[in-house]
């Protein structure tokens, strides 16, 4: 690695800086990566991954899902991406220690990476070390549920430099030294110094975990049954030491009754803590119904102010929690008490209602939020910026993840609280802006190469290398039997041995040992194709043979190191040559990408997405089908955080059309469209005519508006109005001084007819904003907002309490006891119910105002959903690839989303959206050229007879029937290798490089020979 | 083996493994790198994806001689290419049909998802499984197909 690293520090500004190896900053990572730049991606624990590894499973998918955050699928989990990228460099067990910026706003960091005292590469994971080690300290990972020793693994999963001694537990006993074989320990070892230059920097550090014993009423740390969130989440691993099982730790049996104990940590101001964490509550849920499904017996209560399942879908989740029995009871139990001897737990619970109780549970979690964490507030102010007054990140609301110093950017959960698909989002904002930064790069490069030979007539004649691993492998098999075995299978010409295959030098080895041998096929023996094929094909490549000549055997992983032996690597290897003997080689090319981009809708987001992506090197056309640009900015006047949409609008607007690479299409419609990733041909329907247009992708950002209410007596009288209409009022100063009475909640979060299931996330903000806004203009107005949950997520729980501070008054309401709602004159007569009294109360108020949600023009995103072939949900918002790690990317490749088509957001939230959607764009058709798949699927013409099945069954719509030919075809753009269209076709027509029936068949014979 | 041998020598199963690329085969090979020990009764075959599995394949794995065939893809949800594990798991439930209809006790066909991170549970499965099929004893599917 000191070599690339020292490579990469050459480089200057060409090079972004990465710092903080969790999912916001892997994904800013492999955006920039792909977009052909370097990155130096430094992490502080000893492996990547931030919070991540902990969760078992994620909300609301109950999967993990992450591989999807690839800009370009399928590949392989961020995790392994990460280390395997030509473009990045990981550095873990680092931290910066300095930095300088020059005079071109240049950046020269300083990282300091800690000596890990174990060589990764002579490790052998052997864990010898582990075993012997006398010293016992709790794991931080998964908040001290298990104990470690001071050589450990820093979580089981890990990738990268997987043993690591801890310096400050190590008593330098010398007994890993002894045990470790291959001498791959130095408890002496130096730490390194690495300088990176780099022209732009992502922050992406993480929050902290709220540590749980700050609130030492609740018991943490005193009573065993008392458990923070992370760690009741590492005990529903399935690798706990309960495998899975929730268990009391006093006495390891199941909990008959499990109370969740939302928001500690959060919301609460007076203990230095006064955001709201985002996450808490749906992690609590998703904890519930694991919980609840490995323990049906048991009983699960949740105890919270407000629940704030704010996401897109996590409304349904908290309907599905509902249904699974799980209690939600809102009350925040004030102190934790232990019985003694029975070591269950008394909850001492303050509700709304008058009276206090202490209730019996017997497991307790404590819903621990985030802190923002020093080494954060640090790592920002040594690049010269400032946390803002909740501690977090923060930085300018239309300017996300943008700092005061030009070319430094934040991401993910330190910039405000956030759950994975906002950080993901996060970081590929930010890698846009990176990149933009570095300056356009140009489309790749390819390397021309000679055509290669691929042999193709001749008969087959195998070499096979095998690698012994400098001796892992040849201390688990018996080599010279493997030789002579391999030596009787028909078509072997040769069996050659290598030290260690997958080193530079190692790989020359086995290109010379192939080339002498006069072999037209290869057999490697050596790890898993994951770790050796594609090495070993590009030195075949680079010295004018083809790689499909390449055939792996895995002898390491997945025969020797499990304990096969001799038996089963020679089985392999004999499968691996009639692979090979049977190997087809696909044609050698990539295909070239329209380096275009159309925009579908001209409001915040898809003048957003078309600035980024213009800086991004690409043109784009933007197509708004009214006569100005702006959508909702139009008509919005001022927001919650103090910014000025009006401005914003004005200043997005001038630069889209001043932007050179930007052509603005007003009065425009998208009247048809066809094509794919690379090549879509739309026509658009201009007040000046059709024009027809070629682009590469398209960038999806319709929209959507404020629903119209249909209750509440709406429409009966002009003091009942919507919060749009209200703020339109404010603005204007038409509102008088008065009382006035905010519905939440109007016809969302319902199942009813007519209703909007979803939660539209915006509206307690937009109450807020207007009841504060109000309260300037008429400090002495009374307001009473009547709420379900009151969603003020992140730092906007900082304006919740000082609306409550200044005077507004918030009363919960019920499904079942709604709010009524009678027009009276000038005035409207409001009753509800008063948890606090239980009793009903009339308001007079002076208006009345309905917080009634978003809604998508489910009509027209249909229309363009088919147009180019991507999906819409139940309620007409566009579908996401992923709903945890790929909101950006619609349901079918050179598609991608931007704002509120895809679900309500904040105008923040949108710009985020929009700018990881350029950044991904910009990360496939950005480069151009898309490499074909080795493994892409073909036609056999003489037997296809044109049925249509592979069509129907392709999910990249790669197939298509050529009906001048008879025959079907394939796009090897398209293509992406996952064999659906083989197994589909009767005739077995459609076959796939790398694994036709021929090869697979003869390989099976050779496996059970 | 320097105790008495066994009347007849005892009958070691042979398994064939279907993995996908993604998750099984990366999940094979973290139980490989973490040590995890599991009967060497098994021989893997590397796929892209489970839903590039033919039902040909494992019918021939069995008539050569195979005493059970596994099938490893990504969880539900997970998988890489979108909806092959889904396809797979169509593609089983038929393939048991048609071996209950040839004789063959349908759970000599196992169907699990295993991700890239789970190497403990590829190495339980197989373990599990190997116990299970050496207990269902040799598949006779062979012996059929060979008069
Ligand atoms: S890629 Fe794993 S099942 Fe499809």
């Amino acid at each position: 690695m000191d070599e690339a690293l020292n490579e990469q520090t050459g480089q200057g500004s060409d090079t972004a800086l990465v710092v903080g190896g969790g999912l916001a900053g892997m994904q800013a990572a492999l955006v920039l990566a792909e977009q052909g730049r370097r990155v130096v991606l430094v992490e502080a624990r000893p492996a990547l991954g931030g919070f991540f590894p902990l969760l078992d499973n994620q909300f609301p998918t109950q999967s993990c899902g992450v591989c999807f955050m690839a800009c370009d699928t399928p590949t392989y989990c961020p995790f392994v991406q990460c280390e395997l990228h030509p473009n990045v460099e990981v550095v873990t067990f680092a931290a910066v220690e300095g930095v300088e910026r020059d005079a071109e706003g240049r950046f020269r960091v300083r990282l300091v990476e800690r000596p890990t005292c174990v060589d990764p590469d002579a490790c052998t994971d052997c864990g010898a070390c582990e075993e012997v080690c006398p010293v016992s300290v709790p794991r931080e990972f998964g908040d001290g549920l298990e104990t470690r020793k001071a050589v450990f693994r820093y979580y089981p999963k890990a990738v990268g430099k997987a043993y690591v001694v801890d310096p400050d537990a190590c008593t330098r006993c010398g007994k890993c030294v002894e045990a470790c074989d291959p001498g791959a320990i130095d408890l002496d070892a130096e730490p390194r110094e690495v300088v990176v230059e780099a022209g732009a920097v992502v922050l992406a550090p993480g929050a902290d975990a709220f540590p749980a014993s700050r609130r030492e009423e609740l018991g943490y740390g005193r009573y065993p049954n008392v458990l923070s969130a992370v760690r009741f989440e590492r005990m529903l691993a399935a690798g706990s030491p309960s495998s899975g099982r929730p268990v009391r730790p006093s006495d390891g049996r199941p909990p008959r009754s499990i109370a969740f104990v939302q928001c500690v940590g959060s919301r609460d101001a007076e203990g230095g803590q006064g955001h709201c964490s985002s996450v808490c509550c749906m992690f609590a849920l998703k904890q519930a119904l694991f919980a609840k499904e490995r323990l049906p017996e048991a009983e699960v209560t949740v105890y919270y102010m407000d629940l704030r399942t704010f996401g897109k879908g996590y409304e349904a989740y908290l309907r599905r929690a509902e249904a699974a029995g799980i209690r939600f009871v809102r009350a925040v139990p004030s102190v934790v008490r232990e019985v003694p001897g029975s070591r269950d737990l008394l909850l001492q619970v303050a509700g709304e209602g008058p009276a206090s109780a202490e209730v019996p549970h017997d497991l307790v979690v404590l819903s621990t939020g985030f802190c923002p964490g020093t080494a954060g507030q640090d790592l920002l102010r040594a690049f010269g910026a400032e946390p803002d007054a909740s501690g977090f990140g923060g930085g300018p609301e239309f300017e996300p993840c943008a700092t005061a110093v030009p070319g430094v950017y934040l991401a993910g959960a330190f910039r405000e609280p956030r759950d994975i698909p906002e950080s993901v989002l996060d970081g590929a904002r930010a890698a846009a802006l990176a990149a933009e930064r570095l300056g356009a790069a140009d489309a790749a490069e390819e390397p021309r190469l000679p055509a290669p030979a691929d042999f193709r007539g001749e008969e087959p004649r195998v070499a096979v290398v095998l690698c012994e691993c400098e001796g892992f492998n040849t201390d688990r098999a018996d080599f010279d039997a493997l030789d002579r075995a391999a030596r009787e299978v028909p078509g072997v010409v040769a069996v050659e041995r290598v030290a260690h295959a997958c080193s530079r030098a190692g790989l020359e080895e086995v290109r010379n040992r192939f080339a002498a041998a006069e072999a037209n096929r290869l057999v490697l023996g050596a790890c898993s194709h994951r770790i050796v094929e594609q090495l070993v094909r590009g030195v075949l490549r680079r010295s004018g043979f083809h790689p499909g000549l390449v055939t792996v055997a895995n002898l390491r992983e997945a025969c020797l190191e499990a304990g096969g032996g001799t038996r089963a690597a020679a089985d392999a290897v004999a499968a691996a040559v009639r692979e090979a003997w049977y190997a087809g080689f696909p044609e050698l090319r990539s295909e070239s990408l329209e380096r275009t981009v159309l925009v579908v809708g001209g409001g915040a987001a898809g003048m957003e997405a078309a600035l980024r992506l213009a800086g991004l090197g690409l043109s784009v056309h933007l197509v708004e089908k009214e006569p100005a640009l702006g959508g909702n900015l139009a008509t919005s006047r001022f927001t919650l955080r103090g910014g000025d949409p009006q401005a914003l609008r004005e200043d997005l607007a001038a630069r889209v059309e001043a932007h050179p690479a930007v052509k603005v299409h007003l009065g425009t419609r998208v009247e048809a469209a066809t094509g794919r990733l690379g090549a879509f041909r739309s026509v658009l329907q201009t007040p000046e005519g059709e024009v027809e247009l070629l682009h590469g992708a398209v960038v999806l950002a319709t929209g959507a508006r404020e629903a119209e209410p249909r209750s509440y007596g709406y429409g009966q009288s002009p003091r009942i109005v919507t919060q749009k209409e209200f703020e339109a009022l404010l603005a204007e100063g038409r509102v008088p001084e008065g009382r006035v009475v905010m519905i939440q909640c109007v016809e969302s979060r319902e199942e009813a007819e007519g209703c909007r299931p979803w939660c539209s996330r915006v509206c307690c903000t937009h109450a807020l904003k207007n009841a504060r806004r109000l309260l300037d203009l008429h400090p002495g107005a009374g307001i009473t907002v009547l709420y379900r949950d009151l969603r003020a997520y992140g730092t906007y729980e900082a304006q919740y309490r000082d609306a409550r501070d200044r005077g507004v008054v918030f009363v919960s309401y019920d499904l079942d006891r709604r709010p009524r709602v009678e027009p009276d004159g000038e005035r409207v007569r409001v009753r509800y119910i008063d948890p606090a009294l239980g009793q009903e109360v009339t308001e007079e108020a002076d208006w009345v105002v309905l917080s009634v949600g978003m809604a998508p023009d489910a009509a027209e995103n249909a229309r363009l959903a088919d147009l180019y072939g991507v999906e819409v949900d139940a309620h007409g918002f566009f579908r996401e690839k992923n709903p945890k790690a790929a909101l950006a990317d619609a349901t079918r490749p050179g598609v991608y989303l931007a704002g509120l088509c895809h679900g309500p957001k904040h105008i923040e939230e949108s710009l985020v959206h929009a700018g990881a959607a350029a950044g991904r764009c910009a990360a496939v058709v950005g480069r151009g050229a898309r490499p074909v798949s080795e493994n892409v699927s073909y036609v056999v013409e003489k037997i296809c007879s044109r049925c249509g099945v592979c069509v129907e069954v392709c999910p990249y719509g790669a197939r298509s029937l050529d009906m001048d030919e008879n025959v079907a075809r394939v796009d090897p753009v398209l293509c992406r290798a996952c064999g659906a269209c083989t197994m589909a076709c009767p005739n077995k027509a459609a076959q796939q490089y790398g694994s036709s029936p021929k090869q697979m068949l003869m390989a099976l014979d050779e496996l059970l020979g | 083996m320097a105790e008495t041998a066994p009347k007849t020598e005892a009958f070691e199963p042979r398994i064939v493994a279907f993995l996908c690329h993604w998750c099984t085969y990366t999940g094979a090979d973290l139980a490989g790198t973490t040590r995890q020990q599991y009967p060497p009764n098994i021989r893997v075959v590397h796929l892209m994806c489970s839903g590039a599995v033919d039902v040909v394949y494992v019918l021939k794995a069995l008539m050569d001689g195979a005493d059970g065939v596994l099938i490893g893809g990504c969880h539900p949800g997970d998988c890489h290419y979108e909806s092959g594990n889904y396809k797979a798991r169509r593609r089983v439930a038929i393939l048991r049909n048609i071996l209950g209809q040839l004789g063959i006790p349908e759970d000599r066909i196992w169907l699990r998802w295993i991700s890239a991170s789970e190497g403990k549970k590829f190495a339980e499965t197989v373990t599990e499984m190997t116990e299970a099929i050496r207990a269902m004893g040799p598949c006779e599917f062979k012996q059929h197909w060979d008069v």
